[in-house]
Parts: structure tokens; sequence; C-alpha cells
């Protein structure tokens, strides 16, 4: 037996953690609903994201294996480098408070309606912490289990659907009714940055993922599955509910669970729909994190182990603070988080660096 | 002059033994000091006579000694001494040495010292005979098929059990000896080659690192061989089979037998190990992996059973089909107590019944168990303060638990209930999902000697050797 390199991530373990980091959220959420055929969009978001996805592996090749920060110091110099670096590490700890928002906003319509939400907060707050302070190889593991849970209650809710006789194929006609400019413009505003562009926060790990060309192909496997289940989220969601419904659903998966009708015997499924969200956001929330925790211990001398409960903290915090109400933390998800922060900080920033890199490093001094 | 000076020393130094073995001893009544007579010079015989018995003590030692005539032997090659050793006594175990310092404690190990009046060299003999318990089937992990064979108190006979299931010259033995009151002789075993070095020498350095004053039972050591903090389950695999212990060995772990106990422990242990009966190597594999698959569901009851049934009968109703549901209501009607206060109760009085059956003399047995099933069960139900539907849970979780093949991972994990319930009980299911998310990070965090308690490579190369 030899020995398990400790910082080395296995191969199967990238790929369940970049698997439940994607579906994560986008399984409860479904994709943003501005056309009728949601599922489309998803399948169609598949292209642009492998070429993001191909955007982050060039920056990987081009950190030479130090991941995303050093990166950005070597681009940028070592004052705006730092500035930048900080700019992700809040940015990081942003969508962990988010997530662990949207998993809230989730338990308190369905498992907990009259406890004050700080609690389940902190609680879930303290869990994260723990995971991240683990390190990437428990993570990892952790990330199976999940992985195997999450997908495990996901069919359960198909099968159940199924057999409660609620799916029904008519409602997802007709077909293309907006036309399919519509269709694409939805996947480039909104589906390949949430959640495939938050892949961003996989450059961090670079040192831990192993070699350049394995971690594209695991990638990109781990995108294509992902989409795969998102797709059948969605189909499943629209076939239960209709299209009409679904628009104004928030959690379309758990309305879609709440038909679950067998024989009047198995009813209200909630709880596996809380689960996998509960598991989904911990992992996500977890890498997150992780990240955060990793940036701000490069640009101030702190060590890193003392960080992840207080920033775990503060994500618990930002969650109840960041908006007044479920509706306004939608519309700031849908529109001003991804003007304001994805496109930015997922794709032109990486580009800028990936370019100055070109600039500044010739090929042979790279 | 001069010879006479030299006996005089040499009684002098008999005398002196014998005193000072004295004191050391205190006039122990198992210290024999017999005077010998050997190729006619005085000499000393001491052993003690709790660690031998007379009748190996006299075939082996004393007659060969005194029949055979050892005055005419030429002193030019050996000294007597070491004539003795090689052509009277040879076959045992035997040690020449000059110093009688550390006499006291070989003759606590069952060694018996020969001291004569003209050598300047003291014989060790080691004529240990120990009463040992017979080889019997073990008591705990019992198998339907399989051998029946389970190890003993005897270190000895324990490491026998082993090499003769494991005839393989790489196979070592190791031995140290902790408890600097009792000095426990404790062995490392393994496979040369398959057991990896580093992790080796990590065990020895914990195992000479020991600073334990006494020790008994390899219970004491599992703390010792575990990585530090708090494990919520136990990363030390303990076994009374043999069979299961040397599929470990030749599965790259170390066991470490500790004489006076029949349980050898095996580190580093993964989740996977404690839910493997060796049974399930001798049986038709689909039905092995059934099994399995119905431990893990029973850990998970064992788990968390009770803290869903107070998390959901507490919090979410709805999750409940109707039927059920007005059912369960009909029979906690009459009850006082909430939910979780009841599932206390019924908990609190199972493990007290748990533990009076483990501790109770054997001849009072049944009398506990009519209280328990009778008066516990039934007539608690009838008198109103819980209901059926709690016991049949509570009943449930406790069965889940031992289904478990090994007795130390089932009662660890059975504290994990306890706070699971009172997860469930202050945010219902969230509560134990949380809870639930909990041991899973902590599962996922637990390294043995850099080894992953779950989903570690060892799991391939058991497989492997399965097929």
């Amino acid at each position: 037996m030899e020995a398990l390199n400790a910082s080395k991530l296995s191969p199967i373990h990238i790929y369940t953690i970049q698997l439940v980091f994607l579906l994560g959220t986008s399984i409860i959420f479904g994709t943003p609903k501005s056309v009728p055929d949601t599922w489309l969009i998803d399948l169609i978001s598949l292209l642009p994201a492998a070429l993001l996805c191909c955007l982050y592996a060039g920056l990987v090749d081009a950190s030479h294996e130090q991941g995303l920060y050093p990166l950005l110091e070597k681009a940028w110099g070592r004052y705006a480098g730092k500035l930048l670096t900080l700019c992700y590490a809040l940015y990081f700890l942003y969508i962990a408070s988010r997530n662990i928002r949207d998993m809230t906003e989730l338990v308190m319509t369905t498992l907990l309606r009259f406890t004050p939400n700080g609690l389940p907060v902190v609680m879930f707050a303290l869990l994260v912490a723990y995971a991240a302070a683990g390190g990437l190889p428990a993570i990892g593991r952790l990330s199976v289990m999940i992985a195997a849970l999450v997908i495990l209650f996901f069919l359960t809710l198909a099968w159940m659907l199924y057999f409660s006789q609620s799916i029904d194929f008519e409602r997802l006609l007709p077909f293309l009714s907006q036309g399919f400019g519509k269709v694409l413009q939805a996947s480039a505003s909104q589906s390949i940055w949430v959640p495939y562009g938050e892949l961003i926060v996989f450059l961090v790990f670079v040192p831990h993922l192993g070699a350049k060309r394995e971690y594209r192909r695991i990638s990109l496997i781990s995108l294509v599955s992902a989409c795969a289940i998102l797709t059948m989220s969605d189909i499943l969601q629209t076939t239960t509910l209709g299209m009409e419904n679904i628009k104004f659903s928030v959690f379309a998966l758990l309305d879609a669970a709440r038909m679950i009708d067998i024989f009047h015997f198995i009813t209200r499924m909630d709880a596996l729909v809380a689960l996998i969200i509960i598991f989904g956001v911990l992992l996500k929330c977890a890498i997150f994190l992780y990240a955060a925790v990793k940036g701000a211990s490069r640009v101030f001398p702190t060590q890193a182990k003392h960080l992840h409960l207080s920033f775990a903290l503060l994500a618990g915090a930002f969650s109840m603070m960041v908006s007044h109400n479920g509706a306004e933390h939608v519309a700031e998800g849908l529109k001003y988080v991804i003007y304001g922060l994805h496109i930015p900080l997922q794709f032109l920033l990486p580009l800028g660096t990936l370019l100055l890199i070109w600039i500044r490093y010739p090929k042979g001094e790279r | 002059m001069e010879k006479s000076n030299a006996s005089h020393s040499a009684a002098s130094k008999i005398a002196r033994m014998k005193e000072s073995l004295e004191l050391q001893f205190g006039h122990s009544d198992d210290l024999a000091l017999y005077p010998l007579r050997v190729a006619g010079q005085e000499g000393l015989l001491c052993f003690l006579t709790t660690m031998t018995r007379s009748t190996s003590m006299m075939d082996n030692v004393v007659k060969p000694l005194v029949i055979q005539d050892l005055s005419g032997i030429s002193r030019e090659e050996d000294d007597l001494m070491t004539h003795i050793r090689k052509h009277v006594l040879a076959g045992l175990t035997t040690q020449l040495t000059d110093r009688s310092e550390g006499l006291a404690q070989k003759l606590g190990l069952g060694f018996a010292a020969i001291v004569l009046e003209g050598e300047p060299n003291l014989l060790l003999i080691d004529v240990k005979d120990l009463e040992v318990r017979a080889v019997s089937e073990p008591t705990t992990q019992n198998v339907v098929r399989g051998p029946k064979e389970g190890f003993t108190e005897s270190a000895t006979t324990n490491m026998s059990l082993i090499r003769r299931r494991i005839i393989n010259d790489k196979l070592r033995f190791e031995k140290y000896e902790l408890g600097e009151q009792t000095r426990t002789e404790v062995y490392l075993t393994y496979v040369e080659g398959e057991a990896d070095e580093r992790m080796l020498d990590a065990v020895r350095q914990r195992l000479n690192a020991c600073s334990l004053v006494s020790l008994f039972d390899s219970g004491s050591l599992e703390s010792l061989l575990s990585p530090e903090g708090i494990q919520l389950f136990p990363t030390v695999y303990n076994s009374e089979r043999p069979d299961a212990i040397c599929s470990l060995l030749l599965d790259q772990r170390i066991g470490v037998i500790v004489s006076g106990s029949p349980f050898v422990l095996i580190t580093p242990a993964l989740l996977h190990d404690f839910f493997q009966s060796p049974e399930d190597r001798y049986q038709w594999f689909v039905l092995s992996h059934f099994v399995r698959t119905i431990r893990y569901i029973a850990f998970f009851f064992s788990i968390c059973m009770p803290a869903l049934y107070v998390a959901i009968t507490s919090y979410h109703q709805e999750l409940i089909p109707t039927m059920l549901l007005t059912s369960i209501a009909a029979q906690r009607e009459g009850i006082p107590f909430p939910a979780v206060i009841e599932i206390f109760l019924m908990e609190l009085s199972f493990e007290l019944l748990r533990e009076a059956s483990t501790r109770m003399p054997r001849i009072v047995g049944p009398s506990i168990a009519i209280a328990g099933a009778l008066v516990l069960g039934e007539a608690a139900v009838q008198a109103g303060i819980v209901s059926n539907i709690n016991v049949i849970v509570v009943s449930l979780a406790a069965i889940s638990s031992y289904v478990a093949p090994i007795y130390s991972f089932a009662s660890n994990i059975r504290l994990s209930r306890y706070a699971l319930i009172v997860f469930g009980a202050c945010l219902g299911l969230y509560g134990v999902i949380a809870g639930c998310a909990f041991l899973m990070i902590h599962l996922s965090r637990i390294e043995t000697y850099g080894i992953p308690y779950v989903f570690s490579r060892y799991q391939r190369a058991r497989n492997k050797t399965t097929c």
C-alpha cells in the first residue's frame, strides 16, 4: 500500500466534488425561468460552460500548478495582485453566504416554519467551518458520500413522481414557443455563470488537483454529468408542474416533490428536497470557505486554521443581512450579482489575467 | 590461601545473592531458593514457584543436572556453565550473564537462575510454565460457519494461533514490555513486505512512548494507537477471532497482541472493517453483500431512529402518512410527556437494562429479563407512561446497534444517538440532518497514520485478495 499523498486529490474525489458543487443549489432552484423551455437552456449552456472551462484550464496551464492567487500576483504585480486576491476571497465568501441564504430560505419554508433563523444558520456555519478545516482530502471524501446521497434522493424523487403519475410529458410542449434566440440569450446571460462559472473557485486548488490534462478531462466529465442531471431535474419540474406554474415557483423541485402521492400513503416528501439542498450547500460552502480562507491567509499574515471559524460565522451573518426577504434575495441573485460580480470575476478578470500573462511573459519565459 | 579466599568469596556470593533476593521479594512465599550441588560445586537454584510447575522444573532442569556426572568433563574449551548450557540443558532458552542486577525481573518473567560457587556467571533458564485457558469458542463475533477457535489470555497461544494460519516466513512478532508496574508483554505482529514501513515505525514509536502504569487488557492500548483528538468512531479494530486478525494482517495491517487479553488489536482500522464479519468471506458472495447492506442500514437505524421519531412526531407530522399519523396520535393520546422525554425515559431504562444484564452474576439473569421485558415494556405502555410506538422505536434502535459485528463499534456509536435526539428535539429534521452531516464530516476527517477512515485504498486491496 503506498502512503497517500496528503495534498493530491484522487480523480474520483475531484469528480464528485465538482459534481456536487455544480448540482448544489441549482438542482433545487432549476434554471432561471425566463423562457418556457428551461431544460433546453440547461442543455445548451453546456457548450459555453465548456468554453469557460477551457479558459480556466488555460489559467491552470499558465499558473504552473500554483493556483489562482499566485497567478494574480504574477500577472498584476504584487500589490494589485494582493488586492485582487482579497477581492476573490470576499467574492467566494459572498457566494457562500448567498448559498447559505438559499438553504435557509428553503429550510424555513419546509422544515422550520417558526424557528428564528439565527439558530439554524449558526449551526450550519459551524458545520461548514468544521468541514473546511478538515482540508481538501477530507472534503473530497465527504463529497463522495454527499454525491451518493444527492443522486440517490434525486432518483428517489423522480421514481416517486413517476409512480404517483404526476409526470406528463405533454407539459413540455409547446417546444420553442419563443424561438431559439431567447433560449440562447437566457443561457448566455444566466445559466453559464451559475453554476458553471462558479467552477473558478477550483483554480485556487490547482496545486491539489494533479496534472492539468487530467484535470481538464475530469472537469469536462463532471460538467457533462452535472448538465445531464440538471436537465433531468428541469424536465422533471416542467413535466410535473407545467410551464406556467414553474414560472412562479422559487423552489421548483420542492413544488414538484409536493406532487408526490403514492396511494395516499407516501406524500409530502419535502424532507428529501431539504436533504438534497442542505448537503449540497454544505459542500459548496465548505469549498468556497476553504478558498476564501486560503486567499485571506495569503494576503494577511495569519495561519489559515485560525480563520475558518470566523469566516464561516461571517458568511452566516452575511447570509442573514444580505437581503431583507426571499424575493429580494432571488432578484439580486438573478440580476445584480450576475452583472456586478459573476461576469467580471468569472470571465473578464480571468481573461484579462490570461492575456496579461501572455503579454508579460512570452512563451519562453513562462 | 588463595583458593580458600576464592571459595570464601564464592560462598559469600551465594549467601549475598540469597540475601539480596530475599530482601527484594520480601520473603514472598513463592520465592524458591534451593541449594544445589553440580559437578561437586555448591550452588543455588532460584525461581518463582508461581511462574512454573514443579514437575516441569524437575524434568527439565533439576534431573539432568543432578543425574549427569559432570565432574570429569574437560574444562579446557568451555567453562562449566557453558558446558551445562550446551550439553545438559540444550534446547531450553538459556542465558549467561555476569550481572545480578536484573535478576529479580528475570525471575518475574519465569526464569530460573543457577549460581555456582566457583563460576563467575549466572545461568538463566526459561522455565515459564503457566496454567492457561484452553482455546475455546470466542464469546463475541460469533459465526455460524467458520473456525470456532478464539484467542485466549496467553500471548504465546495467540501467537501460535496466528502463526499456524499464516505459514509464511515473513510473519513477524516484535516484543515490547509495557506498563511500569505490570511489565506486560506486548507483541507487535505484521507481515513483512505487506505492512507499510513508515506506519510500522509510527506504531513502534507510540509503543515505546507508552507511559501506562498498568496494562491488563488491549483496550487500554487503543487510545495510544488512535490518532490524536476525539473520535466518535473506533479507529482500532479488535477481535477474538484468529481468522479475522489473520486476514487483516495479510491486508497490510499491523496487529498488537497483549498478554492477558483475548482481544487482539489491529491498526489502522477503517469504517468498512467494522461492518465485516469473518463469515462474509466463507459464504456465497451475494449473501455477504446483502448482509453487509443490512448492517449499514442497521447502523443508520441505530443512530437516527429515535431522533427521527422525536423530530417527525414533534415538528413534521405532515411527513407521516395520514393513517399512520392517526394511529400514532391515538396511542400518544394519554401520554403525559412530550416525545423527547418519552424517548429518553425508554432509552435510559434500556441502558440500565443493558448494563445490568452485562454486569450481573449469571445466576440472577432470568429476573432481569422478566423485569425488563414485562415491567419496562408492557407495563409501562399499559400504565400510560410511554406509547407503544416509542417502545418499538427504541427496541428497533437497540437491536440495530447490536447488528454491528464488533461490539466496541456498537457501543461507541450509541453515544451519538443521544446527541442526535437532542438535535432532533431542538431543531426537528433540520437538526437531525445537521447532526448526520456532522457525523459525515467527522468520518471524512478521521485519518489514522495518514490512512483515511472512509474510502481508503485498503478496500480495493481487500477485494483483490478475495477474488
